[in-house]
């Protein structure tokens, strides 16, 4: 694979941390982390199917306080990464790239997520 | 040669993008019906969540959101293994094996609906 003339996105270290870019890199952590979640949450229900005995080792880390921290933070994740997904879509159609907009957009998203993660438990 | 690489590289990283915007835009209703159910799902008893998930509509709207999750995390996952992966290798395997659990995920919850179909 000849990859040396391939675009790479910016590495934060060389940055000055900004809201942006720890938005930026936030989306790719949460998408990360959704990944994992995403996967043991496919064999939790794919458990059902198998039987108890299998459902039981899964449910045993899930309910556990490990498990209980991980599912608040899978949850937490969903919303921040669908509130700036569709952040990232509205710049897809063109709209919010003036920097002040950028940074309103990006205070828009950080409520809504926390706002969505409340509602999450409350309904 | 290298033009006809070139264009390639292009071609796919424009289906690359459009892919996962499509999936995007696909994942946002179904996600909210996730956030809606998921939640709770998760601390209902074994006999409660198999009920759950024998009717219909929740297998098949919980496979749906895994069959375009699956998608949707495959090409996100390749962006960051190739943008913080530089050993080429490491880099081949791992997205070979994201791609193989995207496809693992995405077929056995379309298997999972056609067994429910054949009255399993």
């Amino acid at each position: 694979m000849n990859n040396k003339k391939q675009p790479l996105s910016p590495h934060l270290t060389v940055y000055k941390p900004q809201i942006t870019s720890i938005m930026s890199i936030s989306h790719r952590i949460s998408g990360f982390f959704q990944t994992i979640g995403t996967i043991i949450i496919f064999v939790y229900i794919l458990a059902l199917f198998i039987g108890e005995g299998f459902y039981n080792y899964i449910d045993f880390f899930i309910t556990s306080l490990l498990g209980k921290i991980f599912v608040f933070l899978y949850f937490f994740s969903i919303c921040y990464h669908f509130c700036n997904g569709i952040r990232h879509l509205t710049w897809d159609l063109g709209y919010g790239f003036e920097i002040k907009n950028v940074y309103i957009t990006g205070y828009i998203t950080i409520f809504c997520a926390l706002l969505m993660n409340i509602l999450l438990w409350i309904f | 040669m290298l033009n006809s690489n070139k264009k390639n590289n292009s071609e796919s990283g424009l289906n690359h993008w459009l892919y996962q915007k499509v999936t995007a835009v696909l994942l946002i209703p179904i996600t909210i019906w996730v956030l809606l159910k998921l939640p709770k799902f998760i601390q209902l008893s074994f006999s409660d969540k198999l009920s759950w998930i024998n009717s219909s509509l929740n297998l098949y709207l919980i496979a749906l959101f895994f069959i375009i999750s699956a998608f949707h995390f495959k090409l996100g996952l390749t962006v960051i293994i190739e943008d913080y992966i530089h050993n080429s290798i490491v880099k081949k395997y791992l997205i070979i094996t994201i791609s193989i659990i995207a496809l693992l995920i995405a077929s056995l919850s379309l298997g999972l609906c056609v067994y429910k179909n054949l009255g399993g």
